[in-house]
């Protein structure tokens, strides 16, 4: 007789129904269907938002040819702003395109996204947070001994940003997220003063156990534990109750731009930046979030490849200065740095280390700006490696430029997307450059999350992908340096990395299909406005 | 710590697999490094169990280890679905002659059945040529079968080859 209710209603041979699944072996990862779900509802209430403020505004102005009129000519004063604006080239003309098909709305959709209107005050506040942090900042060091290639960077860092140059500072760089954590996790357990950790993706997960038992053990030490997440980027992946553990366990936490279901723009502005501070004396940084596909605890695109670097000495500063000025703004209260800035142990080093940050607190497009000058500074190579590839005409031409005159460029592409529409952008991108002598790689069988511009002079890694949201939407943060022993660390992981991939051939190529350019062509279209 | 495992020191991998591969795999995911702690049947599927393995979080070359990992599940994936696949087109090949010829043959009968002198003509005409396609596909079938063996070796023996060498290079990185 059968008990279990459940088991009553089943078919008879419900035990002899066999898989037709194909596949031997299925690695199992959980996925968080809430968290899907929540991402779902929250982009189809902003769909539809937009969708009543279009039919909304097309009605008011179809009322009368006059009205229609007038919208078409605001239309038109709308497009000469754009072309006078600070926005890239490829953004103008997808702007104008947009104003102009779709006249009866589409100035007011691009006003709503302009973040001077929309983002103003809170770039008034991060003025005020970083006028006040100007006592700080100390002096940046004499450049004496480097090359003028990266005199020349140094000095457009701190011209555009006020970073300083640090010399006397240790780098080690990591070539996979899990030797970062490893080392992260050894570094937090002997912290005495302070924790700052901030990451776009906070998860729930192996990671994020292994990091709550140290945290919650330094907090009852008296360490003074802080973390800043992304809200838009843990959306679904840190549930409520680990944000009430991390409260009951005394870390102080901060969402930044909390993610509402509304169509604001300043929605679009998120925190990509990963940082981990600790004493004063240690900083990280990298390409990895705080989740277990980082360290391929998870499996989600096939091999997940990225990268860290750990910083000692007087440079810690740039990164304890950048977390303490976001917590700021975050938090609105004033904070006094000193107790926080000059702990590091003094280190011998001859090489310059220049921590930098981008986003809209900075009038530049620093982050562009800085792989901008590394690709034209290269005389014999530049290797890159990204995780997309969508940059403007301006960054094509300097890399085309760079390959025909014989210097040896290479680009390093994942194998396996994690965004479809925004992989075949990138792929198409990467593809045209072959005809220019340009070497483009995909990592077999994995997902390359790495961001890393280096040259034969200095290279940068960190979080900044080269691609038009992070180097005009969000904000990030890196390290240049012309370390020598962390160039040969780089130049190793990318040899490495070489021989693990196929290099790509007019064979290999993905757009040669007539569907496939024309899909890459419309999402090229839509980048600019991603 | 989550339910008794010991995450600082060790890693935890879940997977489904088929039944009949189970020994082979568990095998072979002992050369990454990894011992089963659990297995338990599928809920629905006979020939599916759950096997959970686990390995020390500190190993050496672990990251050229876990990268090799997916290249044997890919490779390993791939020889099941070139399995599956094997005889995909010869078995459409033959399905389509076989309805043209039964067509043919529906044809044939039916303007047999007329009583008429010219459908019955017709008639032995058509079934004629129904059992000349008949005879010809199944000629062409076995043609077609025979190359389809020939790539499936080629395929079997290069996927195979591939595995083994992801073994190899597993066993030397870590030591063995």
């Amino acid at each position: 007789m059968i008990n279990n209710k459940k088991l009553r209603f089943r078919p008879k041979n419900y035990l002899k129904k066999r898989s037709k699944d194909s596949r031997v072996v299925r690695i199992k990862t959980e996925t968080n269907k809430a968290g899907a779900f929540k991402k779902i509802t929250i982009a189809f209430l902003i769909f539809i938002q937009i969708i009543a403020l279009i039919a909304l505004y097309t009605y008011f102005t179809t009322l009368s040819v006059w009205i229609l009129l007038i919208n078409f000519i605001l239309s038109c004063f709308t497009c000469i702003y754009i072309i006078s604006s600070k926005r890239n080239g490829l953004s103008k003309a997808v702007w104008i395109m947009f104003v102009l098909a779709f006249f009866a709305f589409g100035n007011l959709i691009y006003w709503l996204s302009d973040e001077r209107y929309f983002f103003g005050k809170i770039k008034k506040r991060y003025k005020a947070v970083y006028d006040q942090a100007k006592n700080y900042n100390g002096n940046t060091e004499n450049l004496d001994g480097a090359s003028l290639s990266v005199q020349g960077d140094c000095n457009f860092l701190y011209s555009s940003g006020k970073f300083n140059a640090y010399r006397d500072s240790n780098i080690e760089y990591f070539s996979s997220g899990t030797l970062l954590f490893d080392d992260v996790l050894e570094r937090i357990k002997k912290a005495k003063k302070f924790i700052f950790i901030e990451f776009f993706i906070v998860s729930d997960g192996v990671l994020f156990n292994r990091f709550f038992d140290v945290l919650s053990k330094k907090v009852s030490e008296g360490v003074d534990v802080r973390l800043i997440y992304d809200d838009m980027g843990s959306k679904g992946t840190l549930s409520h109750a680990s944000k009430i553990k991390l409260k009951k366990a005394g870390i102080k936490i901060k969402a930044f731009n909390k993610f509402l279901p509304f169509f604001i723009v300043s929605m679009n502005y998120r925190d990509h930046r990963k940082i981990i501070c600790v004493d004063g004396d240690t900083a990280y940084t990298g390409g990895s979030n705080l989740a277990d596909e980082y360290i391929n605890e998870k499996r989600m695109h096939g091999y997940w490849k990225d990268t860290g670097v750990k910083i000692e000495g007087k440079a810690v500063d740039g990164f304890t200065l950048m977390f303490l000025k976001q917590w700021e703004v975050i938090d609105g209260k004033r904070e006094d740095y000193s107790p926080f800035i000059n702990l590091y142990k003094k280190v011998q080093g001859k090489s310059v280390v220049v921590p930098y940050a981008d986003g809209l607190d900075y009038e530049h497009d620093i982050g562009r700006g800085v792989y901008e000058k590394i690709i034209a500074g290269a005389n014999k190579f530049v290797f890159i490696m990204t995780p997309y590839f969508i940059i403007d005409d301006g960054m094509t031409d300097l890399i085309v430029n760079k390959a025909l005159s014989g210097v040896d460029v290479r680009l390093v592409l994942p194998d396996v997307p994690d965004k479809t529409y925004v992989y075949s952008v990138s792929r198409n991108n990467a593809e045209k450059l072959i005809d220019y002598g340009v070497k483009v790689y995909t990592v077999t069988n994995a997902f390359v999350h790495s961001k890393v511009v280096m040259s034969e002079n200095c290279v940068s890694v960190g979080s900044v992908n080269m691609d038009l949201r992070s180097f005009y939407q969000q904000f990030e943060c890196a390290v240049y340096t012309d370390d020598e022993k962390f160039m040969g660390q780089v130049l190793e992981d990318f040899e490495r990395t070489f021989k693990s991939s196929v290099l790509l051939n007019d064979e290999t190529k993905h757009t040669k299909s007539l569907f496939r350019r024309a899909w890459a062509g419309l999402m090229r279209l839509l980048a600019p406005l991603m | 710590m989550e339910q008794g495992f010991d995450y600082h020191n060790y890693d935890k991998l879940e997977i489904a697999v088929k039944t009949d591969k189970e020994k082979e795999l568990i095998k072979d995911y002992s050369i990454f490094g990894y011992k089963v702690i659990e297995r338990y049947p599928d809920k629905i599927y006979s020939n599916i169990a759950h096997v959970i393995f686990s390995r020390p979080h500190k190993i050496e070359n672990k990251d050229d280890l876990q990268h090799l990992q997916i290249y044997y599940e890919n490779y390993v994936n791939n020889l099941s679905e070139l399995n599956k696949n094997k005889h995909s087109k010869s078995a459409l090949f033959t399905f389509s002659a076989l309805v043209c010829v039964l067509i043919f043959i529906a044809i044939g009968v039916t303007l047999m059945l007329t009583k008429g002198l010219i459908g019955i003509v017709l008639g032995i005409i058509v079934c004629f040529i129904s059992i000349f396609v008949a005879g010809k596909s199944f000629l062409r079938s076995k043609k077609i079968r025979k190359e389809e063996k020939k790539i499936y070796q080629a395929k079997f023996d290069e996927i195979t080859t591939s595995i083994k060498s992801v073994l190899d290079i597993a066993k030397q990185l870590r030591g063995g």
